[in-house]
């Protein structure tokens, strides 16, 4: 009897390209020091995991929450971040925007980056 | 300018180059393959041509209840296809790999084939021993494609797929669509094998999930079960009371013409799965009889 081994999912592997591709649309690691915005780092690693989570693995925002220690809203805010929205946010243009989650809008963005590449 | 994807749209031309040829696959089950049609123009008329079987390349919705015959109907359908030489992948999500091919070693005898064939023929993705398979469903896809690619499969049952969103059916959708994509991509033949749940009507092709399996594969086959309960029941399908009567249904195909009405259905005493004649066949003959 053949019985196939899995072939596991590479998440880490996706969700750090997620990563890197969200901290080179924040303008690069030299920019996020000169604006002071290292703090975002821990942010944007925890928005890529759930970016890539929701998108390859179809995880709920419940499951997502418990794998990543935070709270649904929060990964609600995150999967309904709008990138456009963060992206107009960065270039400085802060009229009549809504808030919207600066990490999500990004992950999103990276994660759609990485795919289409 | 906005985005365009070019490569989405294409003529009917363009696109029929691509297009597979329309064949049925023998499904093993007695009385299912005549149920799959097709139409030629026959000296200038539209005339019904048989199919011969589950049309390839189809992605199919096994529901029903409990011990109505979708596990079986699907092992059938491997079975047939290795005895005719395909390698067939068999990802059980449920019932561990070995019961499985115990059971599919026993049904060969049954259909009158070769035991080895589970051996030679069937491979097995086993979620019910690696839980990975079941709960990681990118894990679940690398795998069906590294079985797919290295033993040029072109069949594939999963057993079921309810497994994949057994505590999470709102995103039941979103994982069919995945699976769907997949197996369209990858040129596969499937029986997806879906649950029902207590709330859902017995002969819908509604299954753990709303109709989001149904909607989004090529078709649905309905099984369920009837007890009878009384006198009229007992004399329309010919069984005492108490007894159970099972039911099947082709509820749409996408690819090709179909039988639509509700057939009898039998399991027999060697564990085989038979479709019988249509309930419209079965009344018009006792009506016959009563004059």
């Amino acid at each position: 009897m053949r019985i196939v081994e899995p072939v596991q999912f590479a998440l880490d592997d996706l969700a750090m390209k997620v990563f890197l591709e969200a901290i080179n649309l924040a303008g690069g690691p030299r920019k996020l020091i000169e604006y002071r915005r290292l703090t975002w780092l821990p942010s944007l690693a925890e928005a890529a995991y759930a970016v890539v989570l929701a998108n390859e693995e179809k995880k709920t925002e419940e499951e997502i929450a418990a794998f990543l220690g935070m709270t649904k809203v929060s990964v609600r805010n995150i999967l309904r971040a709008n990138p456009e929205d963060v992206l107009k946010r960065l270039e400085g243009d802060m009229k009549g925007q809504r808030r919207s989650h600066i990490a999500g809008g990004l992950a999103k963005l990276a994660y759609e980056r990485v795919k289409g590449a | 300018m906005e985005d365009v994807v070019l490569e989405g749209v294409g003529t009917f031309k363009e696109l029929s180059e691509k297009a597979p040829k329309l064949e049925g696959l023998p499904s093993g089950v007695e009385g299912l393959d005549e149920l799959f049609f097709t139409t030629v123009v026959k000296d200038g008329k539209v005339v019904k041509k048989p199919l011969g079987g589950i049309p390839r390349y189809s992605v199919w919705n096994i529901t029903g209840v409990a011990d109505t015959g979708k596990s079986v109907l699907a092992e059938q359908f491997v079975l047939k296809q290795a005895a005719l030489g395909h390698t067939c992948i068999f990802a059980t999500l449920e019932s561990p790999a070995p019961f499985v091919a115990m059971g599919l070693k026993n049904r060969c005898i049954a259909m009158g084939l070769d035991p080895e064939l589970v051996e030679e023929k069937i491979i097995f993705l086993d979620g019910a021993s690696y839980s990975q398979l079941r709960t990681s469903l990118q894990t679940f896809l690398n795998t069906l494609a590294y079985a797919i690619r290295t033993y040029r499969s072109q069949i594939v049952v999963v057993d079921s797929v309810t497994g994949l969103y057994e505590t999470k059916e709102m995103m039941a959708r979103d994982i069919v669509r995945g699976v769907f994509n997949f197996l369209k991509k990858w040129h596969q033949t499937a029986l997806l094998i879906s649950q029902k749940r207590s709330g859902h009507e017995d002969l819908t092709a509604e299954a753990a999930g709303g109709y989001a399996v149904s909607h989004i594969v090529d078709g649905s086959m309905v099984l369920s079960k009837v007890l009878i309960t009384n006198r009229y029941e007992a004399s329309f399908y010919r069984k005492p009371v108490g007894e159970i009567v099972r039911l099947f249904r082709i509820d749409g195909c996408r690819l090709c013409g179909h039988d639509t009405s509700t057939h009898l259905m039998e399991i027999t005493d060697e564990g085989l799965v038979r479709i019988g004649p249509a309930l419209s066949e079965i009344l018009s003959r006792s009506s016959g009889k009563e004059q």
